[in-house]
């Protein structure tokens, strides 16, 4: 039985151990079972990179009809990750600061760094200064949900909020509370970092 | 009188002279054998340099043409492998043979240890073979080959690798110490091993057993079902495998066995 690749609806390709039956069941040998994890958790950072997803739930792997089911299913052969295994998987990318509990102090639930927190600094000052925003004051609103499509729309805020906290370390940015909430204001880079 | 045919201290004297010639002629013939065979020697190794030179890029490109010649080789009784350790005149005639086996041997142990916590140090060798020529960007040689190919090179700048190339280059690797053998299961698959852990007769046997029957997944109870044992023999066997080796992959969702075992060189990585 030779396994194979599959694109999904979407138009992402899951690779071919995505087949093999035996990849959604959690392994008792420890090294399989880190090459099985690590595997997964290439293909979470992928599809999360493809569909700009930002959120994974243990929940995910108990329900279907949403964004998850083409990664967490495979109805082709009728697999799907169970929650304990996806319990231990989002553990794991957590342990290797790919991913972030969130809201904090639970564990069923996490935030995907399929771009790191440093790297969406970058981004979100890079944007700001093309769009001619240094020096003014901004809501979070505005970042996240832009009138025209940007890098950083529909970022969730907890995510916004550590990019900025970045940015304040190199004096790029700064939070502000402002009448309907927060607001944060951008300065260019001195250069100096 | 010359009746009494030569007996006395004359015949003594002559019997003497006539060993003495005797063995002058025959250190005589031997000289003359020897001188004979050093020529024929060389002779024949000047054919052979003159042969291998004139076909060398024959012999490095083609596996058929490399499989001939090494057979001829071994025919005659001649090792083309030897390399500078034995002091041969190998090393000067065909070096650049001994160098492209030792090239395929460091490449295969490269494949094994990548492979080694997939499989257990199990490899097939239509695996290994697959993955060397991979790794080499050389296409397969036989048709059949691996149907995950979405990224085929279209050129390549060595020759393809055949199954004898990879058993012969295994060889060589022994001294090193690193344990890598061929080990030929019941039903004539063979596998190199990079471990060196005894295989378990029971594994051996499920091995053999998986990949015969067609299919690469196997349950206990088709295991004991097929091979007459007994179910604790068959789940013991099988865990084994799956937990102290690492041979194979376990499938918990199958609708029908409970368990299904998966043996790992069954799964391909892209």
């Amino acid at each position: 039985m030779a396994l194979s690749t599959h694109t999904t609806t979407t138009g992402f390709l899951l690779p071919s151990i995505h087949s093999a039956p035996p990849f959604f069941t959690q392994q008792p040998h420890p090294t399989s079972l880190s090459i099985a994890t690590e595997q997964w958790i290439q293909i979470i950072l992928k599809y999360s990179r493809h569909r700009r997803l930002f959120t994974i739930r243990v929940e995910d792997s108990e329900t279907t009809g949403h964004d998850w089911d083409e990664v967490l299913r495979n109805e082709r052969i009728n697999r799907k990750v169970l929650p304990s295994y996806l319990s231990y998987i989002l553990a794991q990318m957590v342990s290797q600061k790919l991913a972030a509990y969130e809201p904090p102090k639970q564990d069923r639930s996490v935030l995907i760094y399929w771009r790191l927190p440093e790297e969406w600094a970058e981004v979100l000052h890079e944007w700001v200064s093309s769009t001619g925003h240094l020096n003014t004051i901004m809501t979070f609103y505005e970042i996240t949900d832009p009138p025209i499509e940007s890098p950083l729309s529909g970022l969730p805020i907890p995510l916004l909020r550590q990019a900025i906290t970045i940015l304040s370390k190199t004096n790029r940015a700064q939070m502000i509370a402002i009448a309907d909430g927060e607001g944060v204001r951008f300065f260019p880079s001195t250069g100096k970092a | 009188m010359h009746r009494l045919n030569g007996v006395g201290l004359a015949a003594l004297d002559r019997h003497t002279t006539t060993n003495n010639s005797y063995t002058t002629l025959s250190t005589t013939l031997s000289h003359a054998q020897i001188t004979h065979l050093q020529a024929q020697l060389t002779l024949f190794r000047t054919a052979l340099t003159a042969f291998a030179a004139k076909h060398r890029t024959a012999i490095l490109d083609s596996p058929s043409f490399r499989h001939k010649f090494t057979q001829m080789c071994s025919s005659i009784g001649v090792d083309p492998l030897a390399g500078p350790r034995r002091g041969g005149w190998w090393a000067e005639v065909i070096p650049w043979v001994g160098d492209w086996e030792y090239e395929l041997g460091v490449q295969i142990v490269d494949v094994c240890v990548s492979t080694r916590e997939r499989n257990g140090g199990m490899i097939e060798v239509a695996d290994l073979c697959r993955l060397l020529n991979k790794l080499r960007g050389s296409p397969s040689p036989s048709p059949s080959s691996s149907s995950s190919s979405n990224s085929s090179p279209p050129s390549s700048n060595s020759s393809p690798v055949t199954e004898p190339d990879i058993l012969r280059s295994v060889k060589t690797l022994h001294p090193l110490g690193a344990g890598y053998t061929v080990l030929t299961l019941s039903d004539g698959r063979k596998y190199v091993r990079s471990v060196p852990k005894e295989l378990d007769q029971d594994q051996a046997v499920i091995l053999a057993f998986a990949r015969g029957s067609g299919s690469t997944s196997t349950s206990d109870d088709s295991v004991s079902t097929t091979l007459g044992w007994t179910r604790a023999r068959a789940t013991a066997a099988l865990e084994n495998m799956l937990l102290r080796d690492g041979l194979c992959w376990v499938d918990e969702q199958d609708r029908e066995a409970e368990r299904v075992y998966w043996v790992t060189s069954a799964m391909r990585w892209d």
